[in-house]
């Protein structure tokens, strides 16, 4: 079981080293776009970190009113703890 | 790398130290006095050709019920053309002097064009150079009414567009050339150059090799934040340099990321145009800055 502890290490770990960010700028609160300097493209690369971290599916809704650091944790330990049959489910629904 | 390096030309420069005697009517004609009289006259002219233009030919052309391509073809051609003679004008009053080297790139189909932006005047040279290229410009253009027709009826990209990236891709995959300026704004005098990635993401997203154009003007003139009255010791000087092409498909070798490759690329990019401009090292533009 993941901690929200433990994602946002990964996430920091993931932020430095794929971004060059300087990991003093990294805070829950530190917007992605204005004070990180992320854009679409970095969108899609942290996206494909996530995904191989959690080993989930992510949907990009899933990410969509994401703009702090802590918004990233929130939306990810929220993905690992919704039930597995209810991702299906809801797939299912969308194809 | 085929560019010569500023700081090399600046220090043959300085040994050689060659004094210049200028003619009693050319003193005049260089003198602050005349180029500040002459500044204005070609504010004023610039200001007078684009009101009548925006209400003849360009609302001619962007109403003129043809093909949106070949309406913005002409159109480029147009503001070309005039921007040829409008420099050509500011030659003639000694405003400026300026040189250009392999320009005949800029003509050519399809390329990405990424330039350094010293003064103001970089984007009517540009533009003047090209035949139909497309080019990210200010947003704030397509408000003024001087040049909101022209704008529109090029089909130019605002810096403002919500899809900005969409329109560069788009653009390119049609077969047009773009040039974009990646800082964004004219240059900071005295400070390092800073470019946004966008550009990179562009050309890596559209696998596209990038035409360096590097920009000189000296001493520098009508920069960011300077009003237009203050006119620099002598005649600015502009050279305009299309460099060798950067691949940039190696910068996506091994699986590397695109957000990765686009940091990689665009820090190669501003320490080529630094090398080249010598932005940071160029001590006229800090002191006429100040």
């Amino acid at each position: 079981m993941y901690t929200k502890e433990k994602i946002y290490d990964f996430l920091k770990e993931t932020l430095v080293s794929l971004f060059e960010i300087d990991p003093d700028d990294i805070t829950p609160q530190a917007n992605l776009y204005e004070n990180l300097d992320i854009d679409s493209i970095d969108a899609v690369d942290l996206m494909v970190k996530l995904k191989e971290f959690t080993g989930r599916r992510i949907q990009p809704a899933d990410f969509k009113q994401v703009r702090t650091v802590q918004d990233v944790v929130d939306a990810v330990y929220e993905l690992l703890n919704r039930p597995e049959e209810h991702e299906i489910g809801a797939e299912s629904v969308q194809s | 790398m085929s560019c010569r390096s500023y700081a090399r030309d600046r220090r043959r420069m300085e040994s050689s130290a060659v004094i210049r005697h200028y003619s009693y009517w050319q003193q005049i004609r260089r003198s602050r006095l005349w180029r500040l009289f002459g500044t204005a006259i070609a504010f004023g002219a610039f200001g007078a050709g684009a009101g009548i233009f925006s209400f003849t030919l360009f609302p001619i052309l962007y109403f003129l019920p043809i093909n949106a391509r070949k309406k913005h073809a002409y159109t480029r051609q147009l503001i070309g053309f005039v921007f040829r003679h409008y420099l050509w004008m500011l030659k003639f009053l000694g405003l400026i002097t300026y040189e250009f080297h392999s320009i005949e790139k800029l003509r050519n189909p399809n390329q990405l064009f990424i330039a350094n932006h010293p003064s103001l005047l970089d984007v009517v040279f540009i533009i003047s150079l090209t035949g139909d290229a497309n080019c990210v410009v200010k947003g704030g253009l397509w408000r003024n009414p001087f040049t909101a027709m022209a704008v529109r009826a090029a089909g130019y990209i605002s810096n403002n567009d919500e899809s900005i990236f969409q329109s560069c891709m788009k653009c390119l995959a049609e077969g047009q050339s773009l040039i974009i300026f990646p800082e964004g704004t004219r240059t900071r005098p005295g400070e390092p150059l800073k470019f946004h990635r966008g550009p990179s993401n562009i050309a890596l997203s559209a696998r596209k090799a990038i035409t360096p154009i590097t920009i000189r003007c000296e001493p520098a003139t009508l920069m960011k934040n300077q009003k237009w009255y203050k006119i620099p010791a002598e005649p600015s000087h502009y050279t305009f340099k299309a460099c060798a092409t950067i691949d940039t498909a190696i910068y996506m070798a091994n699986g590397q990321l695109q957000s990765a490759a686009a940091r990689q690329l665009t820090r190669d990019l501003v320490s080529f145009f630094t090398t080249q401009t010598g932005q940071i090292t160029s001590k006229t533009s800090q002191l006429v800055g100040s």
